[in-house]
């Protein structure tokens, strides 16, 4: 990321907040509860240096739910749940009483529809803010998973991830944990001339 | 296969392969027109395709609005944007329904077909639901009955303790923790030796290993043993093992009672009877002697009632003194106290001299005893005047209970390693509600029979102790109205 100036870092990074903010707003709006966020930890790497950075992902099996994107930014959107405690959300969603293993192992559709939503709400904020048009496809589901599998298998090298740690709490439930989006965008160079003219057009 | 590669689908050709498709599929123009619906989703709304094609969405299906359905139609069509939509947490879907009938399950996906058109695809999943409804309930019911079951465990005043085939602590209740002192957590997936004393850990050792590959001898059977506690003090315990398989395992469930207090108690009422009996004797045997003296006349003659009196008074005395006798007979017995004096014995000659001691029975009760000797020589291991006195109360109940004029029969059956000595009276049965506590303390058939025909109702319960501590067996098989056969079976030589 070394072709971005500070401030242009700074607007991805404040960008990548507004994004979680209205994934924030549309969780709020399914689970009929407030779901409080934090203000996110916004790393934008080289996939390269991913592995130091994924720090408590490490040796962890997520359950993961992604989608392609494709337009002027193409790439791969990852929302991982971490920890049993990440899957409470989903168990609000459904207001069932179910153990966790079975929200992990019937409820991978409820699962897959939340992350479709938040990534979709997510792709949507960068969309409105850069003024483009980012497709996405389809959700896919995946447990089990390792740390490096958040950003997919690209097959390329100098891929960029966006990468993002947020925690969450549901104080009306008692519910803590924390949430991982990754967007890894092997376009490296469309990313940092919308950046440019994002910059320039605040400027 | 460069033909191949050229041939090419007319649209009709391809309408037709869409129409064979198992799933909805539907074109939706930028206006929310539907462009194409293929027949299965026309089969599933129960319209044609013509009620279907240039009309908007929201006009055929009213009810998507309040969905989250057309907010994606728009998203695929104005962003791009693609999105799943799946019966967990839609509740306002198409209103589709099974060819069977019943409303259907939708997993719906919408995105983008083109720039100015959406593809909506509809999948049935209505079979997938119903078989998680079933494994959910299932899950429940489960989950409810381990709790109920979890709830009994823990509840229970009994310790229960499941180890698995090699001695590992499975489960621990809470009554367990209680009598030994240890949380479950200390103890789980440690051997089950830590709960009993040292010496006595490697017997239980090949007792697991001889149990995991039969039938354990103390299944379903409550035997005493000794436990140890956490802080390492012993304890007084009965054991009841029951051995289960489940799921191509064996466990082993242990049922424990701490009999503490329960032998203090017993130890504490043993004493009492003993002391008690002891200072009875004394003063019973000398009324005994001075009424005997009496009777006698040794102190001038009485009136002819007197005399009556005196001679009640000295049987009544005569019967206490065999009462306070047999108590403490018992009591040694069960504390073992009396050394037996084992020795080889000929089983015929033991039974033949009991007959003729106890002959003044059957001639006051005006019975006769046919005692049939058996053949060749049978030798137990014995005390012999113990032995004889179980012959005795045999012999001396089957005079008492038989009628004027009958014969008892004494005969002995051979087994390969074990003799049983019969005794068969024509008295009147024992009533089947009183088999079970016939060789238990103070047992008579009928309280009122005991003035009549006397004794303390002590004999047999000591000659169940005797033949016992010989590795014997006693029973009775008894019809009313026909007679009993009273028995003792001891291991021959």
């Amino acid at each position: 990321m070394s072709e971005l100036s500070e401030i242009e870092h700074d607007a991805l990074t404040e960008i990548a907040n507004m994004a979680v903010g209205r994934s924030a707003g549309v969780l709020n709006e399914m689970i009929g509860l407030e779901v409080a966020l934090s203000v996110p930890r916004v790393l934008i790497l080289d996939q390269s240096n991913l592995p130091e950075h994924v720090g408590n992902l490490q040796g962890k099996e997520l359950t993961l739910i992604q989608q392609g994107f494709d337009g002027p930014l193409s790439g791969l959107a990852s929302i991982a749940f971490p920890e049993h405690k990440s899957l409470e959300l989903v168990r609000l969603l459904l207001g069932e009483e179910m153990s966790l293993e079975e929200v992990v192992e019937l409820e991978q559709e409820a699962l897959q529809e939340m992350g479709n939503v938040i990534l979709n709400s997510f792709l949507g904020t960068f969309g409105n803010e850069f003024g483009v048009n980012i497709s996405s496809e389809i959700p896919k589901f995946h447990k089990d998973m390792d740390a490096h599998s958040l950003i997919g298998d690209t097959g390329e090298t100098g891929v960029s991830v966006i990468f993002i740690h947020v925690d969450f709490c549901v104080r009306a439930e008692n519910i803590d944990g924390y949430l991982v989006l990754a967007v890894s965008i092997p376009t490296m160079k469309n990313l940092e001339t919308l950046v440019k003219s994002y910059v320039e057009k605040l400027g | 296969m460069d033909e191949f590669e050229k041939s090419t689908f007319s649209s009709t050709e391809i309408s037709l392969l869409l129409d064979e498709i198992k799933v909805g599929l539907m074109l939706v123009e930028n206006d929310n027109r539907i462009a194409y619906a293929n027949t299965w989703f026309q089969e599933a709304c129960g319209r044609t395709q013509d009620a279907l094609r240039g009309a908007t969405l929201e006009t055929v299906f009213p009810m998507l609005s309040s969905g989250r359905l057309m907010g994606a139609v728009d998203e695929a069509l104005n962003a791009q944007r693609s999105t799943l939509l799946t019966n967990k947490l839609n509740k306002n879907l198409f209103p589709l329904r099974c060819s069977s009938g019943p409303e259907m399950q939708q997993r719906v996906t919408i995105r983008p077909f083109g720039a100015a058109r959406c593809l909506i695809q509809i999948e049935d999943v209505t079979d997938t639901y119903e078989r998680e409804k079933i494994l959910k309930r299932k899950r429940k019911e489960t989950e409810t009955d381990r709790a109920y079951l979890d709830a009994i465990l823990q509840g229970t005043a009994e310790g229960i303790v499941t180890i698995d085939a090699q001695g590992l602590i499975e489960t621990f209740n809470t009554a367990a923790e209680q009598i030994f002192g240890y949380s479950a957590p200390e103890v789980v997936g440690q051997n089950v030796s830590i709960l009993m004393p040292l010496e006595e850990r490697g017997g239980h050792d090949n007792y697991l290993k001889n149990s995991v590959l039969h039938e354990p001898r103390i299944i379903n059977n409550a035997r005493e043993i000794t436990g140890q506690r956490k802080l390492g003090n012993k304890f007084p315990m009965e054991l009841n093992v029951s051995r289960a398989e489940l799921a191509e395992r064996v466990v082993f469930i242990g049922i424990i009672r701490d009999i503490t207090k329960q032998k203090e108690v017993e130890r504490l009422k043993t004493e009492f009877v003993s002391t008690v009996s002891h200072e009875l004797r004394t003063p019973l045997t000398s009324i005994k002697g001075a009424l005997a003296l009496l009777a006698t006349g040794a102190f001038g003659g009485l009136p002819e009632d007197g005399m009556d009196l005196i001679k009640i008074a000295e049987k009544n005395s005569q019967r206490l003194i065999v009462l306070v006798n047999d108590i403490l007979d018992m009591e040694k017995l069960e504390s073992g106290e009396i050394e037996f004096e084992m020795q080889p014995l000929n089983l015929s000659k033991l039974i033949s001299e009991a007959v003729e001691v106890n002959d003044g029975f059957a001639k006051q009760y005006e019975v006769k005893f046919n005692n049939s000797p058996c053949d060749g020589d049978l030798t137990v291991v014995g005390d012999e005047s113990r032995l004889t006195q179980v012959l005795a109360n045999f012999l001396s109940n089957a005079a008492k209970f038989s009628m004027i004029g009958m014969t008892i029969e004494i005969y002995v059956e051979r087994y390969e390693d074990a003799a049983r000595v019969m005794i068969k009276d024509q008295g009147p049965g024992i009533p089947e509600e009183f088999q079970d506590s016939l060789f238990d303390r103070f047992t008579q058939v009928d309280g009122s029979d005991t003035r009549k025909k006397g004794g303390s109702g002590l004999g047999l319960n000591i000659s169940k102790l005797i033949v016992e501590k010989h590795g014997g067996d006693i029973g009775f098989s008894s019809e009313v109205g026909v007679g009993s056969i009273f028995y003792f079976t001891l291991p021959t030589v």
